[in-house]
């Protein structure tokens, strides 16, 4: 009868075990699902925001707003033909002799003075 | 314990009596392990509930928090985006949201007025008053508010506002592509251009590519805008188009309008001058009518017709504007474009050849296009009597549209390929390319020198972009009135095509009703509206496509071989003024 009882109350056991296991895979599930419709919504929303942003990229390249920006604010103007050369030996030699070469001006001063 | 009291005294009870009461006890002791079980479990989700799943949310509200999820609601299908055709974005469809306010839960309604002016500049303050003081539960404050103005307004914390988010089709460059690319409805409809032909598309979430290139877009929409404005003219158009695909690379209506605010466009802004207005171009068709009598009759350079005197048809006299009143050369009637000359090279022609070629042309019959917005172009009825075929070898009594006019001559100097005009980019690029040959490779070269020729020698002289080879025709024709034609109502053209020896672009300006100015000495005629306002479109398409000027040598001009046929009395060196 001892062992009957022991049976029992080991079977007992086992229900009450797997129910909570159950309990606690489901609970994991349901935090896994809300994680997954959150990082879905964040998702969705950063892409959102991406679109906004390429939107006024665009908005801000608009060429006839730079062209304004180009010419009342930095004195420039469209290159015409002649702006543009074939060949870079067509160009002239820099008065400081300086060629290009090493990627770098040697004196920055000489572009400031050139800029003015 | 009870149970085990039971079962000592159970020994002693025997038979049936002992079996029942067994099994009495077995049932019990189920039943009490159920109800343990079920209180168990209910335990166990009220401390999973208030405990364990109140922490979880607690938790995952601050990460919501923290990343400022807009939360926006799922909302039908997103319209496809359009870009140009290097990818530059100019059509794409955003999540706005839009604000509505609860009444019954306003506060101090001057007070929220005052805060929702100070966020939103363009509040429409009496349709804000209406929605705050109405009597019901729901109002429109304000319709697509930016993401920024959002935030004040959620900074302003007032429980009444809320917001509802809707689709926007939105523009960034406003009135640049206007009358191709066309403009949606509230709901998302397209009402216009591609918008409309491409709206089964779009509506299903796809993409699309335009052949346009923005930064052409922009340089002919500034050049043709600054010729109406010099010229004080009533609309304009620009076309760029590829002269060997046919693709549209630029086009340009004016007036135009804001596509963001396309409501408030009017009729004449939202006509399109492009493929659906249908224009008498005059002198332009010289081009194709030339080239039908040098394809068809062979004619040599030097062959010349009578324009000595004007040509009497039925009731109408055919006259030279600037008539040279001798003998002309093939080239000098070109250059000089004469009327007389043109009338007896089309009758030379025949009219059934001549109406043909134009229809090979694409002259003839309603443009089949990517926007659905086409005129019909009017041309007299077949079979042309001798007079209709005079006049329409100068382009007089035919009607069509811009952009079938640079297909037809993209199709006379690319080498004699027929073009179709596409707005969309296909997969395969180069569709129609070699596909039909409507004119020789002789005759493509020749137009190519005789076009040449109108731009160093003749009536487009101030098409010349320094530096650059460009071939073209004026076009000024008389409009026509109620039926008549008047003198000082005029639509004056031009139609280029560059670099002239291997043509990549055709370039047109039409410019309507301009009238003269000081610089121009009271004319309005296509050499002096149009045909600088070309030459600056390319040198512009130039320095955008990285095309130095020192490619040209003026030595090895292909229209030096046609001056030996041009016996002009006037001497060399001395300009005169281009007009007609």
């Amino acid at each position: 009868m001892r062992y009957v009882f022991l049976k029992h109350l080991f079977v007992l056991m086992l229900v009450i075990a797997s129910g909570a296991s159950l309990m606690g895979v489901s609970q994991n599930v349901q935090r896994v699902e809300r994680e997954v419709s959150r990082l879905d919504r964040a998702m969705e929303s950063e892409k959102e925001r991406v679109r906004i942003l390429r939107a006024e990229w665009a908005y801000l390249n608009d060429p006839s707003r730079l062209e304004a920006l180009a010419t009342g604010g930095l004195m420039m103007q469209a290159p015409e033909g002649e702006d543009m050369v074939s060949k870079p030996d067509a160009l002239p030699e820099r008065e400081d002799g300086y060629d290009g070469r090493d990627g770098l001006l040697r004196d920055a001063s000489l572009v400031i003075g050139g800029a003015q | 314990m009870m149970w085990r009291h039971a079962r000592h005294r159970a020994i002693f009870i025997d038979g049936e009596k002992r079996a029942a009461v067994c099994v009495a006890q077995s049932r019990l002791s189920f039943i009490a392990a159920c109800f343990i079980l079920v209180y168990l479990v209910i335990g166990a989700r009220l401390v999973d509930l208030s405990v364990v799943q109140g922490n979880m949310l607690r938790f995952d509200l601050a990460v919501e928090q923290d990343q400022g999820a807009l939360n926006v609601p799922k909302i039908a299908q997103r319209r496809g985006d359009v870009y140009d055709r290097n990818g530059f974005l100019v059509a794409t469809t955003l999540k706005t949201p839009s604000l509505y306010v609860d009444p019954y839960l306003v506060l101090d309604e001057e007070a929220l007025l005052t805060d929702l002016a100070g966020v939103i500049p363009d509040l429409d303050l009496e349709k804000a008053v209406r929605a705050v003081t109405a009597k019901n539960r729901f109002g429109w404050v304000h319709h697509s508010i930016t993401p920024e103005q959002q935030q004040r307004i959620l900074e302003i914390g007032d429980p009444s506002l809320g917001f509802e988010y809707e689709y926007k089709r939105f523009y960034p460059q406003s009135a640049l592509f206007t009358h191709m690319l066309g403009y949606t409805d509230r709901d998302g409809l397209g009402l216009a251009g591609v918008e409309r032909s491409y709206d089964d598309v779009l509506s299903a979430g796809n993409d699309v590519h335009l052949t346009m290139d923005l930064r052409l877009q922009h340089i002919v929409r500034r050049e043709v805008s600054r010729a109406m404005s010099e010229f004080t003219a009533k609309a304009g158009a620009g076309v760029v188009m590829d002269a060997k695909t046919g693709e549209v690379l630029a086009a340009v209506s004016l007036p135009d309008f804001d596509l963001n605010d396309a409501g408030d466009a009017t009729d004449m802004q939202k006509f399109n001058r492009l493929s659906l207005g249908v224009y008498e171009l005059g002198s332009m068709f010289k081009i194709f009518s030339t080239a039908a009598l040098l394809e068809q009759e062979r004619v040599p350079m030097s062959y010349t017709f009578d324009a000595r005197k004007p040509i009497k048809v039925g009731w109408y006299t055919i006259n030279d504007y600037h008539a040279q009143k001798r003998i002309l050369t093939v080239p000098e009637i070109f250059m000089h474009s004469s009327n007389i000359g043109s009338a007896l090279m089309g009758q030379m022609v025949g009219g059934d050849n001549l109406r043909a070629f134009y229809k090979d042309l694409g002259l003839i019959d309603r443009m089949d296009f990517d926007i659905k917005e086409v005129g019909h172009i009017l041309v007299p009825k077949a079979p042309w009597s001798d007079s209709t075929t005079m006049t329409a070898s100068y382009g007089h009594g035919l009607s069509t549209t811009p952009v079938q006019m640079c297909a037809g001559v993209a199709t006379i100097v690319n080498g004699g390929f027929s073009v179709r005009p596409t707005l969309v980019k296909r997969d395969q690029p180069a569709r129609f390319k070699n596909d039909v040959r409507v004119v020789s490779e002789e005759t493509s070269a020749s137009m190519r020198k005789l076009l040449r020729l109108v731009v160093t020698e003749g009536t487009g002289r101030k098409a010349d972009a320094q530096g650059y080879a460009l071939g073209g025709k004026t076009g000024t024709a008389e409009k026509s009135v109620n039926g008549k034609y008047r003198r000082d109502k005029l639509i004056s053209s031009f139609v280029g095509a560059f670099p002239i020896d291997d043509p990549k672009y055709v370039v047109m300006v039409m410019v309507d009703e301009p009238n003269g100015n000081k610089q121009s000495y009271g004319y309005a005629t296509a050499g002096w509206v149009a045909a600088p306002a070309v030459s600056r479109i390319v040198s512009g398409i130039a320095s955008v496509m990285g095309m130095p000027a020192d490619q040209y040598d003026p030595a090895l001009d292909i229209s030096a071989e046609l001056l030996p046929f041009v016996h002009d009395k006037k001497k060399k060196g001395v300009k005169k003024l281009a007009s007609y």
